[in-house]
């Protein structure tokens, strides 16, 4: 029934990480919007229970209460106090809390700074594409980098299907939709990695979209957006330089970029850099080189309908090489 | 022994259409002022990239739509028999009752409504 | 008042052999000939019977569902199978068991409580349901073949082109909603002309009980809120299969207009389901306290203001997809009126159970009605919530929201239709259902259903999105989604033990007492085939309560029509506000054209479905043919004379004109038909506003010259002109006249020329449905008006032989005025649409 190790190994590192099991949940928010929905889910989850509870009471009253207690609750009055009277002051108050914390979005808006980052949501992962100090665009995919601090425009894209992206821990879900450009602004409010998942359901391997968010400190972002930009690192050993000539020779470069090699292609995630990264196949893997390998021999099974063919030709110790070669494919850190 | 009129007193008639516009006046309203708010600004925005404009829309059909309700609370009567109900005595009071009832329960909506402009910036995404 | 109760309409003893004629004339057909039957008790089991077989499938399919996801990285579905599963387990839940469920309550128990013979059109129900059943069974098998669709229930675009969906998977989607579509319409014209014209004499709208108040506001909001989704089935269907890029924004189209024609059907849809349900709760409470229900004005008002609001709130699905803040706002606002009703008849129901004389009988109907206040306002709640914008930022299209529409699906409608069952279970079948049982079935229900959903909240909060087969462990939601499962299986438990007391009580004999819970409303006066013996005069809102003689009164006939003065099927029709009598219909007995009709209708579509084009025309072909015989035996003509019905009171046994329940139905009609348009429109200025780059004059070619809209034009208004004509030189009764036929031919033909000289004109100015948005939907209008033109055609054709045959005069016209009416209709919006495909560019710029 099971098929342990898939994505349970990716993230139980990480749960030491960060030290608890809310590594997605919404009720832990570290972002400054998913902070401000914080207290409104807080103040309409106690406004729910307490009505419920009123409910309750009067049913029970209702039924088995003294018969004066009863005889009093069986008059229209009832209904007006309960039914228009109570509802249109709460609601009210509830309604004018939900729009005060909406507008604030705008102006978490206007105060947004830097050339923002793009998002595009892809079948079935995210191409990630911030812009470097020079102007140039870095692509990146499955992880979004954040300064701590520092507020953040998310520009959100689609070219095929609707996506919708949502790190609950740091702002409210999106929509990527076809024709349009959306725009998230996020700040993280303290360093921290946590998980989003794609939320608008988009056929075939939904379920297995997500991502992580890493925030990091302001000037460790600036460093590490540096050493992204730049070309992949030169295969270390013998192994992973016969990986490097086999991902050539099989014709690797014609869907993924490698920047620095020959391998251009854009229909894939770009792999300058996937070593550096905390998972594979937008976190349905650990970050290792046997997962590299399950992933290119077997990755209908792992991600099924995802659009990367199989290569089950090649000899095992080819696939062995060519995973050498990608997890080196780090930042040298 | 013709006995009809035992069973069903002569008398006038309530017109079917008035009826239901009278019984259905408040969400009637209601369903107006968000058409033409939503409407409206959202071609004052699109079109004219005015957010005043799109505000001022809002506030003026708001204003409107609570003079009319407001008014028919006042004038029932008149209002009622401007749309084909009979004069009181004849009339039924239960209708009478409900369409007052349902002006009622359009009121908050439209005020709702009508106070987004005041809360929320308009033309602008706001994420 | 009283004196009205001593002096009753027949006070003389009537023979029992008019009882005789009326069982002859109502009788069951016996055999396998039952299919023909139309009686609504019949056809009615057979709907809800088949309404609750869905229920069960796509509750096993939601077994399968818990079961896969009961554990983190389950493999016991396949992701394919998984996303066809959860598509069909929505789509049936929705469209071929709530609705349907409903609806065939309606059917079933309007009738009675109106003390009517039966609803207006019998073998319109009756078609409607066959097409339903064999189109639903149909639809729900794909799930065994790998055909089923996978796009989830609301099939968004682009995810449901072509290009993204190949394969038929998703015209099935298309096809089973479409048979809902019909069905649908078909039941809100049969529930609109019964509760406004069927009524019991001296029923006035204000004595109606409260489940036909909500039927009534169901059917009224089926008119305007399915129009949108037949209108946005079209779009999908037609881009999938021709390329019109209504949808494909590289084009000019938008993915967002699909969710905007959903969601317009789609949250008034939640409505339409759970308005009959609370209707049938404001029946059971004051049976069960034994008083009249308190604050019955102010439930009424809150079944109309929910029926108005909840058409205010489908933007609210579209939270999170970047629509302007302030567009949100509305919306959210809206949303918030939208509680008001609903607390209005929590409290209303509350104070009644408290006004109870005794003390609230316990029984399990009331059981399943407080399990429902419960369940349905902690969902009514989560939907608060779920209305802030910003937390809808949050919990939308996570387990939060699966969890808020179960509660208020599950809550708002399951229960009361179980509790339906309970109550009204004698009226069907004449037996009671196990007590005993019930308390087990309602306990499994209600603990299993809370186990398997309450959890759901937090799963979502921790943030768990829907529609996701499987789920790594660790993230806070393994435990959550076992004890989800675990709940499911309960809630199973609970629906399997009441499906086995439902065919256990058939077992035993049906000697349940006529009015065992001692109910107020005319359901429970003494029945048969027919009915009542005698269709009794109404002065309060719980008869039987006010006056205890009246079930003896009624079957002896001392009431209205005690016999068949026709001879036929026949019920009394009366005034829509104070239900005074107007005439006696005759209505069509058990009969093959409706049946033949609905197998063929359904056989067409499937074989369109599956690009079988010829065997698809073919089908077409004799279901049309078997709808014109089935109407060619209607409109009988005024042979009857008038007759006496009680009290003096002499009615006629025909009508023609503006208060004829045909008339009536046709207008029903022409109002979904006029929403379809406003959909349409709708749909137009927003592409406009969206891409106006692709507009006539931008990047499409300028608009034809204005002579061709004014010959279009000229040639609607000549159209309708030769109509009226035609309607003024019928014939007399028994003589023949040649004008009238080659009037109405002209007109029908006038008009399909209007439509194919408005299709002309933009080919020859080279634009293309293909190439943009704005072709596409500039060729739809005439695609609309060519449906509606073809309507007309087959119409024209229909008359012009019943006046080849005599069977049309100036005084039996029921059918050419039907014809006059949607031409009149159909010409006005050809004009309509002429303003706007020809003036609107040429303003707008």
């Amino acid at each position: 029934m099971m098929k342990p190790g898939r994505i349970a190994a990716v993230h139980v590192p990480l749960l030491v990480i960060t030290g608890c099991s809310g590594i997605q949940s919404a009720l832990q928010p570290e972002g400054r919007e998913a902070v401000e929905l914080h207290g409104l889910l807080l103040a309409s989850t106690g406004f729910s229970a307490a009505i419920t509870l009123l409910v309750l009471a009067l049913i029970i009253v209702a039924m088995w209460g003294p018969r004066s207690w009863r005889h009093r609750l069986a008059h229209e009055w009832l209904i007006f106090g309960g039914g228009i009277i109570l509802p249109v002051v709460l609601l009210t108050c509830l309604l004018v809390y939900g729009l005060v914390t909406m507008d604030a979005g705008a102006s978490r808006a206007a105060r947004a700074e830097g050339p923002g980052i793009t998002i595009v949501g892809k079948r079935w992962w995210w191409q990630v594409v911030y812009t470097s100090t020079d102007g140039e665009r870095v692509v990146s995919a499955n992880e979004l980098r954040l300064p701590v601090g520092r507020p953040v425009t998310l520009r959100l894209e689609s070219d095929n299907v609707i996506h919708s992206f949502w790190a609950p821990k740091l702002a409210g879900k999106l929509d990527m939709i076809p024709g349009r450009t959306n725009t998230l602004t996020v700040e993280a409010i303290e360093p921290s990695i946590s998980r989003g998942q794609c939320a608008e359901y988009c056929g075939g391997a939904h379920a297995l979209m997500s991502f992580y968010v890493v925030a990091m400190p302001a000037q460790d972002f600036d460093a590490w957006l540096e050493a992204e930009a730049g070309p992949a690192s030169d295969p270390q050993n013998t192994a992973a330089r016969r990986g490097s000539q086999l991902f050539q020779e099989n014709g690797c470069g014609g869907c993924h970029t490698i920047r620095g090699t020959e391998a251009t292609g854009t229909i894939g995630p770009d792999l300058t850099h996937v070593g550096s990264r905390h998972s594979l196949a937008a976190a349905t893997l650990p970050n290792d080189a046997q997962a590299f390998s399950r992933w290119i021999t077997n990755n209908q099974h792992i991600k099924p309908d995802n659009l990367m063919p199989v290569y089950q030709y090649l000899k095992p110790e080819e696939v062995e090489a060519i995973s050498v070669y990608l997890e080196g494919l780090d930042l040298g850190d | 022994m013709n006995r009809h009129d035992d069973f069903f007193p002569l008398g006038p008639k309530p017109s079917t259409t008035g009826t239901i516009f009278y019984l259905l006046f408040g969400p009637l309203l209601w369903a107006g002022q968000l058409t033409v708010a939503y409407g409206g600004h959202t071609l004052a925005c699109v079109r004219g990239s005015s957010p005043e404009l799109a505000d001022a829309i809002v506030i003026v059909v708001t204003a409107l739509a609570l003079v009319a309700l407001t008014g028919f609370l006042i004038w029932q009567d008149r209002c009622a028999r401007a749309l084909g109900q009979p004069a009181l005595p004849a009339r039924d009071r239960a209708t009478d009752s409900m369409a007052r009832l349902l002006v009622v329960l359009s009121l908050p909506a439209v005020l709702w409504g009508g106070a987004t402009v005041g809360l929320v910036a308009a033309c602008v995404a706001g994420r | 008042m009283s004196d009205f109760r001593r002096s009753l309409p027949n006070p003389e003893t009537r023979s029992e052999q008019e009882v005789d004629e009326l069982l002859r004339i109502w009788a069951v057909p016996k055999g396998f000939r039952i299919v023909t039957a139309v009686n609504n008790t019949v056809i009615g089991l057979l709907y809800i019977g088949a309404a609750f077989l869905f229920f069960l499938l796509a509750g096993v399919l939601a077994l399968l569902m818990r079961t896969q996801l009961a554990v983190p990285d389950n493999d016991f579905l396949s992701q394919d199978l998984y996303n066809q599963i959860f598509t069909v387990h929505g789509t049936t839940m929705m469209f071929l068991f709530a609705v349907p469920a409903v609806e065939a309550l309606g059917v079933m128990l309007l009738p009675q409580m109106l003390a009517a013979r039966d609803l207006p059109f019998p073998r319109l129900s009756a078609f409607a349901i066959w097409a339903y059943v064999v189109g639903g069974l149909v639809f729900f098998s794909t799930v065994f073949y790998d055909l089923a669709p996978k796009g989830g229930w609301f099939m968004y675009t682009p995810l449901t082109l072509k290009e993204f969906s190949p394969g038929d998977n998703a015209d099935f989607w298309l096809l089973g909603i479409g048979f809902i579509e019909i069905s649908a319409i078909a039941g809100a014209i049969e529930i609109v002309v019964g509760t406004l014209r069927t009524r019991p004499p001296g029923m006035s709208l204000t004595k109606m009980p409260i489940f036909a108040w909500s039927m009534l506001i169901f059917a009224a909001m089926i008119m305007f809120a399915f129009p949108a989704v037949i209108l946005g089935t079209m779009l999908l269907e037609i881009e999938r299969s021709f390329g019109w890029p209504f949808f494909t924004a590289t084009k000019g189209g938008d993915p967002l207009l699909w969710q905007h024609l959903f969601w317009f059907f789609g949250h008034p849809e939640v409505y339409i389901i759970f308005l009959p349900a609370a209707g049938l709760v404001s029946m059971i409470v004051p049976t069960m306290a034994r008083r009249p229900l308190i604050g019955y004005r102010l439930i009424v008002v809150a079944l109309i203001g929910t029926g108005f609001f909840s058409f205010g709130l489908w933007v609210h699905h579209m939270f999170t997809t970047g629509i302007p803040s302030l567009s949100l706002a509305f919306f959210s606002a809206a949303s918030m009126a939208v509680a008001i009703p609903s607390g209005i008849q929590v409290f209303s129901w509350i104070a009644t159970m408290a006004a109870s004389r005794g003390g609230f009988r316990i029984t399990t109907p009331s059981l399943f009605v407080i399990g429902f206040l419960v369940v349905f306002t902690i969902g009514g709640l989560t939907g608060v919530m779920v209305a802030l914008v910003p937390v809808d930022y949050q919990v939308h299209d996570t387990y939060f929201v699966v969890a808020h529409f179960h509660y208020v699906l599950i809550g708002g409608m399951v229960f009361p239709l179980i509790a339906t069952f309970y109550y009204w279970m004698p009226l069907a079948t004449g037996r009671l259902l196990s007590e005993r049982v019930g308390r087990w079935v309602f306990w499994l229900m209600f603990g299993g259903f809370n186990i398997a959903f309450f959890p759901m909240h937090i799963t979502g909060l921790r943030g768990m999105p829907r529609r996701v087969w499987t789920y790594p462990e660790g993230l806070g939601w393994d435990a959550l989604n076992m004890i989800s499962t675990v709940g499911a299986y309960v809630f199973a438990a609970g629906v399997a033990i009441f499906v086995v007391d439902l065919i256990r009580s058939h077992l035993r004999p049906a000697n349940a007492p006529q009015n065992p819970w001692g109910a107020g409303t005319l359901e429970w006066l003494p029945n048969d085939v027919y009915s009542t013996r005698s269709i009794p005069f109404v002065t309060s809102r719980e008869p039987l309560w006010d006056d205890p003689t009246l079930p003896q009164e009624v079957r002896g006939g001392h009431h209205f029509l005690p016999n068949a003065p026709t001879g036929g099927r026949e019920t009394i029709v009366t005034s829509a506000i104070e239900a005074k009598p107007q005439y006696i219909i005759r209505m069509p007995g058990p009969g093959w054209e409706h049946l033949i009709a609905a197998v063929f209708t359904a056989a067409f579509f499937l074989l369109l479905t599956v690009k079988l084009v010829v065997p698809a025309l073919i089908c077409g072909v004799i279901a049309i043919a078997a709808c014109l015989v089935w109407a060619w035996g209607l409109d009988p003509g005024p042979s009857k004379g008038a007759v006496e019905i009680g009290a003096g009171i002499r009615l006629p046994t025909y009508e023609s004109g503006p208060s004829s329940h045909s008339w009536w139905a046709m207008v029903v009609l022409i109002f979904v038909a006029g929403s379809l348009y406003v959909a349409y429109v709708f749909s137009y200025l927003y592409l406009w506003v969206v891409s106006p780059q692709v507009w006539a004059g931008h990047g499409s070619p300028d608009l034809p010259s204005a002579v061709w809209p004014v010959t279009i034009a000229l040639l609607a208004i000549a159209g309708s002109a030769t109509m009226r004509a035609a309607g003024r030189l019928l014939p007399d009764p028994g003589t023949r006249r040649a004008t009238p036929l080659l009037l109405i031919a002209t007109g029908s033909l006038g008009l399909i020329a209007a439509v194919a000289l408005e299709m002309l004109g933009h080919w020859q100015s080279g634009l293309r449905p293909t190439e943009s948005a704005y072709g596409a939907m500039v060729y739809m209008q005439s695609a609309l008006n060519g449906q509606l033109a073809f309507t007309l055609f087959i119409m024209s054709g229909f008359a012009i032989a019943r006046l080849l045959t005599g069977k049309l005069d100036h005084v039996r016209r029921v059918s050419f005025d039907n014809l006059a009416v949607l031409y009149y209709y159909v010409a006005a919006q050809l004009l309509v649409g002429l303003l706007l495909i020809h003036g609107f560019p040429r303003v707008a710029g």
